[in-house]
């Protein structure tokens, strides 16, 4: 019988461990990451809507940070021992962990990934309906312990208190400090609080709508609710739809199409969210169906389209089935349930393209703004999606301006250059045709309509 | 047609302003000659903070960047020494290429509201100039009118900024008087601090100045110096902080100043400099005594002669 080789001692030691895992995350991703840890804490807490259509009310997290230390704290429930000990701090999340309705933290690295990505000391305290813990851990300690299976150790522990703690007495609180020279740097500057702010704003739009309370250092973050314009004239599309997931299974989604107020070109786009929290943002790229050639033919993006907004909600109780990756900054384009939203968003997509390059082409012949499309246009109002009734279509109802077009008489002249240089900066930087067909339409509506 | 200009010359906040930082220019002196500074301006065709720095200071290489190519001409004639070049274009265009191998001082005079192209500016500054150089930004901080009642300041506040260049927790009610010029400054110092992280060096930022004052329009001056720990022993012997316009922080040095008579003036001055005891003058209440008490060293005589 031949001698046995010696085996290779496989296991990753921890420091490579942790050097993977942060490697692949932003500062300010992993920070969103723990929010959503709490609003999932939320979801379970309040698992439907009260009465009185506050689902989150009285619920808050305050994230905290400077230099020294990060800090986030929320009251949404707790998160109780048993499943810290046997889920949340484990490596990479078991297969029989509890479904949360409508989770956003799938995956069970996130808040180990925060952590790690942040500092060298953390402390996790958290009081559960029936339970309590404590963990505190020094990293630099932690790493070089050669225990197998990995472990982290409570300080605290009581698995099951024998009274309910009522719901105001529950909480998370999770501390970082010795934190890492490059996260000190960004966790002191403002600029990193406003863009913290800005980004769960957008991020949790839908959570902050059902009353959640979100602080950013003492400060409460502004929902940044999506809009778009309607008025008798234009309205938006607004989709209701069950997506196949396979295996019998299905996602919902819901679908917003239209145009902006703001032709803020870093806000165009599409925007796709998965149980309320965004995932893609202002999406120009072929992700979103831009310069499709086959099976819907689009255009790429281009500056003319800034007007041009998309909303996806995708909602499902099981997260495995929606389509995000394990950062929540993108959607896997090849699954099932995103070539089905895909098949759903391009013609909505085409409809409103065809409006804008239809208002782009009036802006030939009115250069002032003043054909009917781009009138509607300017007279439309920002609306919240929730307002947005169904629709299947985009329809701009406004009387075609190709009629006027046949009766049309060519005009030609010569003018000063400094005084057309003139005239065309005070229209705002129109071309000399432009400036043109402007000042007679000026005429025409002061003094002959 | 004739284009109406201001006329920088005669606006008396601005040239207190100028005055007050040429007080603080001078003690440049203790990291540098002073003719080894370079300033760069925005000096139209009257060049007159050129005029004063090199007067005052003896600063020579002096580059004004004009962006206004119908007054190219004007300024390349009007300039008031052989040292001081005009440069075409918009500084947006210019400091990405822009060699900054001496100390500078750079002052950009800027006549609108801060926008995404000036934060670039002051990105672009913080990353390239050498330490001991001194950065300085006035922008319009008049209320952006956005109709009544007066909601959506910070929208379009976002919309000139963008969205994370708005410090959180600012709302509509924040943008309203001075109190926007306060926030056009704390826009600003998040720009520095966040683009002295990014040189990724010892480097650090010290504001020095925090003007408010009215040029018709509401205006604000704020700055400070780039430094490292090996200027810490100079720092301390610049004194910074027993200048008269020295504001490290969004406290501002608001510059009014009361309208008097040559006579009012005569009768003041006799009384100044003073050790904290009143001054007086018929007629003059409190407040304008206090403000001429402030401001008097620099404040400008103007005549009018009928030549």
């Amino acid at each position: 019988m031949p001698r046995p080789y010696p085996k290779i001692d496989a296991n990753p030691t921890k420091r490579f461990f942790i050097s993977m895992l942060v490697r692949d995350i932003q500062l300010l991703e992993a920070l969103v990451d723990l929010v959503d840890n709490s609003i999932d804490g939320a979801r379970r807490l309040r698992s439907s809507v009260a009465a009185n259509g506050s689902r989150y009310g009285g619920l808050r997290i305050e994230v905290s940070m400077d230099r020294d230390r990060f800090q986030i704290f929320d009251n949404c429930g707790g998160i109780d021992a048993k499943l810290a000990q046997e889920y949340a701090f484990n490596f990479g999340r078991k297969a029989d962990f509890p479904a949360v309705e409508g989770a956003v933290g799938e995956f069970g690295v996130g808040m180990k990934r925060a952590l790690f990505k942040l500092g060298n000391h953390f402390r996790i305290e958290s009081t559960a309906e029936r339970s309590k813990f404590l963990i505190d851990v020094d990293v630099k300690k932690w790493q070089t312990g050669t225990e197998v299976p990995w472990e982290f150790e409570f300080k605290e522990y009581h698995p099951r208190l024998t009274r309910t703690v009522p719901e105001a007495d529950r909480f998370t609180r999770i501390e970082v400090d010795q934190l890492h020279r490059g996260m000190a740097d960004q966790l002191e500057l403002g600029r990193f609080h406003n863009d913290v702010s800005v980004t769960l704003g957008e991020q949790h739009q839908a959570s902050l709508d059902h009353g959640l309370e979100l602080l950013v250092n003492s400060k409460s973050v502004d929902r940044r609710r999506p809009l778009l314009l309607e008025s008798l004239s234009i309205q938006s599309v607004h989709k209701a739809l069950t997506l196949d997931a396979g295996d019998g299974k299905q996602v919902a989604a819901e679908l917003f199409v239209g145009l902006s107020d703001t032709g803020e070109q870093a806000q165009a786009g599409w925007y796709i969210y998965c149980n309320d929290r965004l995932v893609v943002g202002a999406d120009k790229t072929a992700l979103t169906g831009w310069g499709r050639t086959a099976g819907g033919t689009l255009p790429n993006y281009h500056p003319q389209y800034r007007r041009f907004r998309g909303f996806a909600f995708l909602t499902s109780d099981e997260v495995g089935l929606l389509p995000w990756n394990t950062t929540k900054t993108s959607v896997d384009p090849n699954s099932l349930v995103y070539t089905r939203l895909l098949r759903d968003m391009i013609p909505s997509m085409q409809e409103v393209l065809a409006q804008i390059d239809a208002a782009d082409v009036e802006m030939e012949s009115f250069p002032r703004g003043a054909g009917p499309i781009n009138k509607a246009i300017k007279e439309a109002t920002p609306v919240a999606l929730t307002d947005i009734p169904t629709r299947d279509k985009f329809v701009v109802a406004v009387k075609s301006a190709r009629g006027a077009a046949k009766k049309k008489v060519s005009v030609q002249y010569s003018a000063d250059r400094d005084k057309m240089d003139a005239v065309r900066e005070s229209l705002g930087g129109l071309s000399a045709r432009q400036a043109g067909l402007a000042t007679f339409d000026y005429y025409y509506q002061s003094e002959i309509e | 047609m004739i284009k109406a200009r201001v006329d920088y010359r005669v606006r008396p906040a601005k040239h207190v302003e100028r005055l007050m930082l040429a007080d603080g220019l001078r003690r440049l002196h203790v990291f540098h000659p002073l003719s080894a500074y370079r300033y760069i301006g925005m000096g139209a065709q009257f060049f007159v903070d050129f005029s004063m720095f090199h007067r005052m200071l003896g600063i020579n290489l002096m580059t004004s960047l004009e962006s206004d190519s119908a007054l190219f001409e004007r300024c390349v004639f009007n300039r008031p020494f052989d040292s001081v070049t005009v440069t075409p274009g918009a500084s947006w265009d210019l400091f990405a290429s822009m060699d900054f191998a001496e100390p500078t001082i750079v002052w950009m005079d800027y006549t609108g509201k801060l926008d995404r192209r000036m934060l670039g500016d002051v990105d672009t500054l913080i990353l390239r100039l050498p330490p001991t150089s001194l950065i300085l930004v006035t922008v319009n901080v008049d209320v952006d009118q956005v109709g009544e009642p007066p909601i959506g300041r910070r929208a379009s506040l976002e919309e000139r900024v963008g969205a994370t260049a708005v410090p959180h927790g600012v709302s509509d009610s924040d943008l309203d008087g001075w109190r926007n010029a306060s926030v056009a400054r704390q826009i600003f110092d998040e720009q520095v601090r966040a683009s002295i992280v990014s040189r990724a060096d010892d480097t650090k930022y010290m504001q020095l100045f925090n003007f408010n004052y009215r040029d018709g329009a509401r205006m604000l001056t704020v700055g400070g110096i780039l430094w490292r720990d090996e200027d810490a022993p100079k720092m301390v012997l610049a004194d910074w902080q027993t200048l008269d316009a020295f504001r490290p922080a969004s406290d501002a040095l608001s510059i009014e100043l009361p309208t008097l008579t040559m006579r009012e003036l005569a009768h003041l001055d006799k009384q100044l400099p003073t050790d904290g005891s009143a001054i007086s003058c018929p007629g003059l209440n409190a407040q304008e005594l206090e403000s001429y008490a402030s401001f008097y060293r620099y404040y400008p005589r103007y005549a009018l002669i009928d030549v």
